[in-house]
């Protein structure tokens, strides 16, 4: 068993004994093979082992867990159910990694006042699913949401294609229960949502695990939309699609969901689940809206004469829910389909102005066509958020460093149009590089001040966000890549 | 420019366009609890508001940062005050793209302001505190005001998306971005919001705004009496995103208890919502007394006088409890019969689970000791938004107290080593 | 893991790495996002990574590669996956999952030596359950007991063993059925509609004679003659989810030669009731297709096949006798009915067929029981967790019969629902359509 990380044979073995006695001996895994399968999550570029993983049940246990850490001076990692696509819980320079994936409590379910406390470890659609008969929904919905966990949400700000109308993970956490590097369990925000004094909740979300670990959120539910429409759009080509897309934002009319989908994705996406999306359009729309029943046809008739103006081909509106569900299977699966179409893809995640997507989608064409690259693109049209997803083959290496460039220029490219380098994926070790794209000195070093705050050592997931001086992953060719 | 012939405070040379003030009046219109500031500094441009904070830290001086300074009386008495920070005259909009939904503008811009640009686009940043022609977004941010929008719109947090400041030291740094998505960097925007300038000067914030509603109404139901109102919150909290605001307001001089309710959104919606509110009504014998298009000027008047009413009225003492939605009701009850011997305005909004009292009363600490003893039987927060200025050293304006209090004292240190910006002012005097 | 011993090696000179067992392309097509992990009855159970199915494709990948040693922690985490291919429902890249562990086992087989008491256990499993004839053999003590009555007896004694061997014991059915005789031809009841063939298959008879009699009268009722070939053998199935793919193939090629039509004519379904074996048939073309003697006639065959209530929900089904009082049923699918074969609707169709029946949906109604072929018998601790995890479900359900459609998973779940104290009994879809004809 070869020990990556800062962490010599004798202070391992101590630190498992350690670790043994307070989660017991099945709470930790030390083996190669146990070990091997943690070494990447969703973002499979850079990989490293951990030296340890435990997996605690309890917030004290992990309390415990991460003090004997700091006796030993050792950096962790937290991670929930590694679907991040960004690395964020990627070892590194942290050789204990801490999974929340036996931490699946929901604490607290109150339905009259649309709140729930869920352990780290629940997966996102365990909420949703736990609180349906009630008439409630958790309304961030990632597209792993059925893998991904409450923590790894709140670490991330995890977004998802319903986030146009309600906004992202942050607009519905309320509190959290985060465990400092030193051991310190705080809880910040509550079930009420004036707490008095700093939002630090706010704070936390999306600070993917530098301030320490989220080991319990409390969240806000919302009611089930009286009535839902899905209109499935077909339009002949990209750019009659984005400017319907600012038209009907123009219009005042604000979707629950606005995704789009250009050819090269809808073919993959027909091939794969055979959902009835026209393979010789240019690009499709999923335009959903949500709300009070009366409104709802009316709504529906003015999205769709906006479609109409802007040289929709044919609509489609699904008829059911079971036809719904498998319109937004199909989207949400959109990734796995194109595995079909190449043997190795790249999925980037950037984000700009929405009326400025005709021109980023320009941008990335030539930038695709200047590589000899083929690109596709799946994306949330309604918040700007663009998955160009790069189709290659990872044998060829001249290609492979082609792909990682032309990813860069695209990010670059979405800075100068106002945008960011990220929009749901977050940093974690993927975008280092990138982030002074975003931010200057200054504001970086405002964010490290902060951080220091929280983990005044840097022993909370290291190497993330932020550059460092160390670090020790082996970086491999850009693979496929579940996103979107 | 706050009047008064501009002057330099203290021998600081601050760059040219700005405007310094010792004059008396002025000095005295910007005091907070009591305590007035040695002069007030109105930049013209935000390299001048930088070097004025840098000037200052230097010097060790004590700045709170203000816009008009309409809310300052939220808050501790700031420990020190050499200088009433005032960023109104930085008011340009700095970008707007209304098929983005976005709008970047300077932080002394006030919110009557962005809504009259707003309109033009047929849009709204749909956050409503008091007082909207004297509240900058600078404030709005700072001190996290809300109003009756609040439950059906969300909070000030959930409209900040990038946000520029200064920092402490004199520093320039930014945090978010221009887009609605974006999760690059720490979301200082959401430090910052509430802080009450006491970790960085906010001088540009880019929003979400939203369509307006396609149709609006207003209609304002009046109850026998207070127990009647109150039975009809738990129906009224049921009307879903239509009904835009819902508040209730109760008040010595008014005769009768009343329901003030905004509709707003497709018209079918409109039109239905209005039907379940009229019924609702029937069945608890309030009168509808008002039942107009939301364009009206009646219709506007009536929305301003609910949004405002805290703020307009006549005394000193002003509190605001939040609690859940099963026990706002009681805490309404219970607050209201606390203050029955006194002159009182109240606002209920039953969703947000918001209480605000605006009472005239002698003996000021015994209410607050009163009101503040059933907010925190119900586990509400309470916050004593403006109180006479004798209370100063001894009211606790916010509880309960954070847990996370000694994490919120390290931030402070940290990003305020020198405690220049608003020091005092904040939750447990930080 | 608990159950890994001490005496577990790899096979001396054994190589780790040499011949491969799938292509590179393979385990490419893993995109590594993870949403086969809710759908991972094991990973949902333990929360490991390493018993998650993305967790056993990287694996896999490291032991083909050489990267990683073959040991007994690798060996036990690819022991421990069901087989019940629930991650190919939920993967969105089409990884063929079930295929990647079937090829992984023999090559850990030919190069991992297991502790003696695992062999012991494994071995003796898979010399028995195949064969009817030694099953029936080492069932018939029982059988004679519980005629006699002195079973019921003995199972009250097998209370005091220790918890992994009072689990095991728990699994025999309760009552034990009297064994089941299918004749080789059985006429259709009222007007003959269609011809069709049945697998009677190795344990099905023996432990479950009571759903075989349903088949064979749900059938007749609806117009099918039924045929039952002398010469078929056990699908395979066992064999091959253990590794021992060469008596799979053998037992393939034997059924091959015994379902093959005696005369040209319409292709007639060959009916199958338990969904292990449904699944492993309709897969013979992929199996066999190195097979030159048979590999054509396999896909033949596993066109052919068809589970019963595929079969039964394309027929006009015949009225039940008589109406039923009211009841609530939830259905458990059966893995290698919903994941390997993609039947879902058709016996839930026919639940809501029945009188009085309201078919009601259920928590996880799709993830594994643990029964998983000779898996309670290997792994019962895990085994038993994963059917608490089921009973909790089912009794959140609130209904008066738990339905399924494979007479292992009807026999799991009564074991967890014991267990537990739960009186709830699960019922096979053909028991309950057989009861509705019966009146």
């Amino acid at each position: 068993m070869s020990i990556q990380g800062p962490l010599g044979a004798a202070a391992r073995a101590r630190l498992q004994r350690a670790l043994v006695a307070v989660v017991g001996a099945d709470g930790v895994l030390a083996d190669a093979a146990d070990l091997r399968v943690y070494e990447c999550d969703g973002y499979t570029i850079e990989r490293s082992v951990p030296a340890l993983v435990v997996l605690p049940r309890t917030t004290d246990e992990v309390a415990r867990v991460v003090r004997l850490a700091a006796e030993a001076e050792v950096a962790f990692v937290p991670r929930g159910a590694g679907t991040g696509l960004s690395g964020g819980c990627l070892p590194g320079e942290a050789p204990l990694m801490i999974c929340t994936s036996r931490m699946r409590r929901i604490r607290m379910l109150d339905v009259a006042n649309r709140r729930v406390v869920a352990e780290a470890g629940v997966v996102n659609a365990t909420v949703s699913r736990a609180v349906r008969d009630a008439g409630l929904y958790y309304v961030p919905d990632p597209s792993s949401q059925n893998a991904c966990t409450i923590g790894g949400n709140v670490a991330e700000n995890s977004g998802g294609p319903h986030t146009l109308k309600y906004g992202v993970t942050t607009n519905h956490v309320l509190g959290v229960e985060l465990v400092l590097a030193d051991g310190e369990v705080v809880e910040l925000g509550g079930v009420i949502e004036d707490t008095p004094g700093y939002d630090l909740t706010g704070v936390v979300c999306g600070s993917e695990g530098t301030f320490g670990i989220v080991t319990a959120a409390t969240l806000r539910l919302e009611p089930l939309p009286e009535a839902v429409t899905t209109l499935l759009a077909v339009f002949e080509t990209v750019a009659a699609a984005t400017a319907t897309v600012s038209r009907i934002i123009a219009a005042g009319i604000v979707p629950a969901a606005l995704e789009m989908m250009d050819r090269t994705i809808v073919e993959a996406i027909e091939a794969a689940y055979h959902a009835g999306f026209p393979t010789d359009a240019g690009a499709v729309l999923i335009i959903e809206l949500d709300g009070p029943a009366a409104g709802l046809p009316a709504l529906a008739a003015r999205v769709e004469e906006l479609c109409r103006v802007g040289g929709m081909r044919s609509v489609r509106t699904a008829a059911d829910e079971a036809e719904r569900a498998a319109i937004w299977k199909s989207r949400k699966r959109a990734f796995g389909a194109v595995g079909r179409l190449s043997p190795s893809y790249c999925t980037q995640d950037g984000v700009v102005p929405r009326t400025r997507l005709p021109e980023i989608l320009m941008r990335i064409e030539e930038i695709g066509a200047r590589y000899g690259l083929r690109i596709g693109n799946v994306f949330h049209a309604g918040d700007g958020n663009i998955h160009p997803v790069i189709l290659f083959d990872e044998r060829d290496r001249a290609e492979t460093a082609r792909v990682l460039s032309a990813g860069r220029e695209i990010l670059a490219a979405c800075v100068a149009l106002g945008g960011s380098i990220t929009g749901e994926h977050g940093i974690g070790v993927e975008k280092i590089r990138e982030l002074g794209l975003s931010f200057g000195p200054d504001d970086l070093a405002l964010m490290r001040r902060l951080r220091g705050v929280f983990d005044p050592a840097g022993r909370a997931n290291p190497g993330k966000i932020f550059p460092t001086a160390a670090g020790c992953t082996e970086q491999r060719a850009p693979r496929r890549q579940a996103a979107l | 420019m706050s009047g008064g012939d501009p002057v330099r405070a203290g021998g600081e040379t601050a760059p040219a366009g700005d405007a310094v003030t010792g004059d008396v009046a002025a000095r005295h219109a910007l005091a907070i609890a009591g305590v007035v500031p040695e002069a007030v500094v109105t930049p013209a441009t935000r390299a001048a508001l930088t070097a004025d904070v840098r000037a200052a830290a230097a010097a060790g001086a004590a700045v709170v940062p203000l816009g008009l300074g309409a809310h300052r009386a939220l808050g501790h008495a700031p420990a020190r005050y050499d200088v009433a920070l005032s960023t109104r005259a930085l008011a340009t909009v700095v970008e707007y793209a209304p098929a983005d939904m976005t709008v970047t503008v300077e932080s002394g811009l006030t919110l009557a302001a962005l809504d009259t640009i707003l309109a033009r686009h047929g849009q709204w940043l749909p956050l409503d505190p008091p007082c909207p022609e004297r509240t900058t977004v600078g404030g709005l941010i700072a001190a996290d005001l809300a109003g009756p929008l609040r439950a059906s719109q969300g909070r000030v947090r959930d409209f900040v998306i990038g946000i520029a400041m200064v920092t402490a030291d004199g520093g320039e740094a930014r945090a978010g971005g221009r887009v609605v998505k974006n999760v690059a960097g720490y979301d200082l925007m959401k430090l910052l919001i509430g802080s009450l300038g006491t970790l960085a000067v906010v001088t540009e914030a880019t929003l979400k705004v939203r369509p307006r509603p396609d149709v609006t109404r207003v209609l304002e139901l009046a109850c026998v009496d207070r127990a009647a109102a109150l039975t009809l919150a738990p129906r009224l909290a049921e009307l879903g995103e239509v009904a835009l605001a819902i508040t209730m307001i109760d008040a010595t001089d008014v005769p009768r208890p009343t329901w003030r309710c905004l509709l707003g959104g497709v018209a079918a919606d409109v039109e239905t919502v209005r039907g379940r509110l009229l019924d609702a009504a029937r069945a608890a014998g309030a009168e509808v007394v008002y039942d107009g298009d939301g364009t009206s000027p009646e219709s506007g008047a009536l929305v301003a006088a609910a949004r405002d009413l805290p703020r307009r009225a006549a005394g000193d003492l002003v509190t605001r409890a939040v609690a859940l939605r099963t026990r706002a009701v009681r805490v309404a009850a219970e607050m209201l019969a606390c203050v029955d011997d006194a002159q009182v305005r109240a606002c209920f909004d039953p969703r947000a689970g918001t209480v605000t009292l605006a009472v005239a009363t002698a003996d000021a600490a015994a209410a607050i000791a009163r009101l503040r003893a059933i907010a925190s039987r119900h586990e509400a927060t309470f916050v004593v938004e403006r109180w006479p200025d004798v209370l100063a050293a001894s009211v606790e304006v916010w509880s309960p107290v954070p847990r996370s209090l000694p994490l919120m004292r390290r931030i402070k240190a940290a990003l305020d080593p020198a405690g220049t910006l608003a020091p005092g002012r904040f939750v447990a005097r930080l | 893991m608990s159950e890994r011993g001490p005496m577990d090696a790899p096979v001396e000179g054994a190589p780790l790495a040499g011949a491969g067992f799938a292509p590179e392309a393979a385990f490419l097509d893993c995109v590594h996002c993870g949403l086969c992990h809710s759908a991972c009855p094991t990973y949902v159970e333990l929360g490991t990574e390493a018993d998650s199915p993305r967790g056993r494709i990287h694996l896999m990948h490291a032991l083909q590669d050489g990267t990683l040693p073959l040991d007994a922690a690798a060996v036990q985490h690819l022991d421990l996956c069901l087989g019940c291919r629930g991650c190919e429902t939920a993967c969105p890249s089409g990884v063929h999952y079930g295929a990647l562990i079937e090829a992984a086992r023999p090559w850990i087989e030919e190069r991992y030596r297991r502790p003696v008491t695992t062999r012991l256990r494994r071995g003796l499993a898979l010399t028995i359950l195949p064969y009817p004839r030694r099953l029936r053999l080492a069932l018939a003590p029982l059988h004679f007991l519980e005629r006699l009555g002195v079973l019921a007896v003995a199972r009250t004694l097998l209370r005091q063993l220790p918890a992994r061997w009072r689990y095991r014991a728990s699994l025999l059915p309760d009552p034990l059925p009297a064994p089941a005789a299918v004749p080789l031809e059985t006429p259709a009841r009222g007007v003959e509609r269609t011809c069709v063939q049945l697998l009677v298959g190795c344990v099905m008879p023996e432990l479950f004679g009571d759903t075989v009699r349903s088949t064979l009268e749900v059938l007749a009722r609806n117009g099918c003659r039924i045929l039952a070939p002398a010469d078929q053998v056990c699908c395979g199935a066992l064999s091959l989810h253990a590794g021992d793919r060469a008596t799979a193939v053998r037992l393939a090629c034997a059924n091959v030669d015994a379902f093959e039509p005696r005369a040209a004519g319409p292709a007639i379904p060959l009916v199958v009731n338990a969904s292990g074996c449904g699944a492993m048939m309709k897969e013979y073309a992929a199996l066999l297709a190195d097979e030159p003697a048979h590999a054509e006639r396999a896909a033949r065959l596993a066109a052919r096949v068809e589970d019963a209530t595929e079969l039964l929900v394309r027929l006009p089904l015949a009225a039940p006798r008589a109406a039923a009082p009211a009841r609530r049923v939830a259905y458990h699918d059966p893995c290698h009915l919903a994941h390997a074969q993609g039947v879902r609707q058709p016996p839930r169709a026919l639940l809501a067929s029945l009188p009085g029946v309201t078919l009601v949906s259920m928590a996880d109604e799709d993830l594994c029981c643990g029964s998983a072929g000779h898996y309670n018998v290997m792994h019962p601790d895990l085994a038993a967790r994963l059917a608490a995890r089921k009973v909790e479900a089912m009794r959140a359900s609130a209904v008066d019969v738990i339905a399924t459609a494979n007479a292992g998973c009807a026999l799991q779940l009564e074991a967890g629902l014991r267990a537990a104290g739960v009186a709830l009994r699960v019922r096979h879809v053909l028991d309950l359509l057989a009861d509705a004809y019966r009146g």
